[in-house]
């Protein structure tokens, strides 16, 4: 049979895994073990019947206790939500049976029992919410157990509406708890009103199981079988007891029949979970073994697409090499041969040499602006050596025109450095800008340009002898606010320093990322 | 005053021409040779006998314009090669010098410049190189023995 197969497998699991939990659940078995024969020993001494609450009290708190203990365990060891609300409905039901057994203990002594009603202590309050607080849990853990929102929607909006109807009762009967006497009509109304959910919800969730199929629905469905049909026969039995029916006393109240139907439930949703766990752990290795043949085509795919991007950039490379050799020689024979036709002009003023001298300084041109473009095709544009070595010709271009000396000062180990791509732009723009301003502004007779590297940090400084300006008269343009801007872009900071008359100096500092540090220069 | 005797080594057979027009044209320069690869220069260098050799870096055949400089040199230590190329990273730059050239010049150098420089490599001097050129090689040089540089490079240099 399928139950007996899944508790089979239950304690092949247990026996199998050795994991913390079994430990606890051992050292609560011995501990329960010890207080049941102490239990036992007070029964034969006191004489009491052998059905005494007090007994099968402590049987129902072993089980129910040892079950909890593996629960709450498994639940933190696994995070299933159904073990957290399958271990907090056990919770309620321990402080319930702790309570019956309080009550049976105290019913032989009727006058401490009238006390007790008489009294509605906080203790009978929690009890009797513990019992109610069951019901909820149970309906969030049978929720969670059979997936219901899941796979049985129609069946998920019923419970959800019993479960209201139970809320609302409990609510109501809580204001009546705490406004009317204990022993009023109104309060045994309620009593009475909250009595009905029990049969009503057997009657939802029984119409539903119709609904629900496979080994874990009727492993539920045994379990809530005991446990509702042996809770209608302690309610019966109650009834019976009341109208004085039953001459003999050995069982003296509902809740042994409860309990019974409690373990028989407990025992049966145990061997669930651990079902329930096995399936999770088939589910798992299947949706592992989808995600590796997920990841082997993304993979595959990956691999397809740098075959094609290495094809790619294998063309780009020809033709760049092409326009590097074909287009850039040819050119610079055109230069050469304006140059002859040039030489051999009488007239070297006349327009024709003109003509001669464009075409030439435009062939030569060419070749600058095609080796740019290869450059920004390639990865050589990310070494940092080609941005220095842009940054020196930019800055001997600029002084062509001009009576300026530059002092242009550089770390040995500059080139070894990889900004990327983004930041190289980002660098060479600030300097571009602030070297520019130098020309055009300062009216200086001498330029600084310095370049450390102060690990982390990579510093650049602007220095000129010119004229300054003054921070607070000057209004800052777009270029500085640009360059701020991308100072902020490469981490880093610029900071302005100049005096009237006294030259100004720039100084940009941003720190320098763990991968640009090591790159190998080649 | 006698001709500068100049090999050209130049794929380019546009640019090839152009340099052999500009050599026999000017006063003081005579072109020996014209070659498309490294090969040529060596079956014929005998016969041509230059003072100075054009060598182009990117070459069709087996041996591109670094190779071929340092067998050149292996051979006829005393022939002066200018290296004239389009690239400018430092790793040509320096292996151009390792090699044994004696100067390092870009493509797009006007025509007069290019006679300048010829005839300063003639007269023993070092060709005028652009500033970052020069930065790299020194750049690219300390970073290796300075021993190195000057046995391997500063004494064919002089030469």
């Amino acid at each position: 049979m399928a139950i007996h197969k899944t508790i089979e497998l239950y304690l092949r699991d247990w026996l199998s895994e050795k994991q913390g939990y079994q430990i606890i659940a051992v050292i609560a078995c011995l501990f329960f073990a010890c207080v049941t024969v102490l239990g036992i020993q007070a029964q034969m001494q006191f004489s009491k019947p052998l059905l005494h609450p007090l007994l099968h009290g402590n049987i129902a708190i072993i089980v129910v206790s040892t079950v909890f203990l593996t629960t709450i365990t498994q639940y933190f060891w696994l995070k299933n939500k159904a073990f957290w609300y399958y271990s907090l409905y056990l919770l309620c039901n321990l402080i319930y049976f702790h309570y019956a057994v309080f009550l049976g203990s105290a019913q032989t002594q009727a006058i401490q029992l009238k006390q007790l009603r008489q009294f509605p202590s906080i203790i009978h309050f929690i009890f009797g919410y513990s019992l109610m607080g069951s019901f909820i849990l149970y309906t969030f853990f049978v929720l969670h157990f059979l997936r219901i929102r899941a796979n049985y929607p129609d069946f998920y909006q019923r419970l959800k509406s019993y479960t209201q109807l139970y809320l609302i009762l409990l609510g109501l009967y809580t204001c009546v708890v705490l406004f009317v006497h204990d022993e009023s009509l109104w309060l045994n109304c309620f009593q009475c009103l909250l009595g009905c959910c029990i049969p009503i919800g057997a009657y939802t969730l029984f119409d539903c199981f119709r609904t629900l199929k496979g080994r874990l629905s009727n492993i539920f469905l045994t379990g809530s079988a005991c446990y509702f049909l042996l809770s209608s026969i302690g309610f019966l039995y109650e009834t019976a007891f009341f109208y004085n029916l039953l001459k003999n006393n050995y069982i003296q109240n509902s809740v042994f029949f409860i309990q019974i139907g409690v373990i028989l439930e407990v025992i049966c949703f145990s061997a669930g979970l651990s079902y329930q766990m096995q399936l999770v752990g088939i589910e798992k290795q299947a949706m592992e073994a989808a995600l590796f043949l997920q990841k082997v085509q993304a993979l595959e795919f990956e691999k397809a697409w740098l075959k094609e991007q290495q094809s790619r950039l294998a063309e780009r490379k020809r033709i760049m090499a092409d326009l590097h050799d074909d287009v850039q020689g040819t050119l610079a024979g055109i230069s050469i041969f304006a140059g002859i036709a040039q030489m051999q002009l009488q007239d070297k003023e006349s327009k024709i040499a003109t003509i001669l001298e464009n075409i030439g300084e435009k062939a030569r041109l060419m070749i600058d602006t095609i080796k740019q473009i290869v450059r920004s095709t390639s990865n050589e544009n990310e070494r940092f050596e080609n941005i220095i070595c842009q940054m020196q010709q930019y800055a001997h271009d600029l002084a062509a025109n001009q009576t300026i000396v530059i002092d242009f000062r550089l770390d040995s180990d500059l080139n070894a450095l990889n900004l990327g791509l983004q930041r190289n732009k980002e660098f060479y723009l600030i300097f571009k800008e602030g070297v520019f301003n130098v020309f055009k502004y300062a009216q200086a007779t001498q330029l600084k340009i310095q370049l450390e590297k102060k690990e982390p940090n990579m510093i650049l400084t602007i220095a000129d002898n010119g004229q300054g300006f003054d921070k607070n008269a000057v209004k800052a343009g777009a270029g500085l606010i640009n360059m701020k801007k991308r100072a902020k872009l490469l981490g880093g900071q610029l900071h302005i320093k100049s005096q009237l008359g006294a030259g100004t100096t720039l100084i940009l500092h941003f720190p320098l990322q763990k991968k640009e540090q090591t790159t190998q220069n080649g | 005053m006698e001709n500068i005797k100049v090999a050209i080594v130049e794929d380019n057979p546009f640019l090839r021409e152009g340099l052999t027009y500009l050599l026999n044209d000017s006063i003081g320069f005579q072109c020996v040779g014209a070659y498309p690869n490294a090969e040529h220069i060596i079956d014929h260098i005998g016969r041509d006998a230059p003072d100075i050799v054009l060598m182009d870096i990117g070459l069709p055949s087996k041996m591109n314009g670094i190779e071929a400089t340092k067998h050149l040199k292996a051979h006829f230590p005393k022939l002066s090669i200018l290296i004239q190329t389009v690239r400018e990273d430092s790793f040509s730059i320096f292996s151009a010098f390792k090699a044994g050239a004696s100067g390092y010049l870009l493509k797009n150098l006007p025509p007069n410049q290019l006679l300048q420089s010829i005839r300063a490599t003639f007269e023993g001097h070092l060709p005028k190189m652009l500033p970052h050129i020069a930065q790299k090689w020194i750049g690219f040089g300390n970073a290796l023995s300075i021993f190195f540089v000057i046995k391997k490079l500063l004494i064919p240099m002089t030469i």
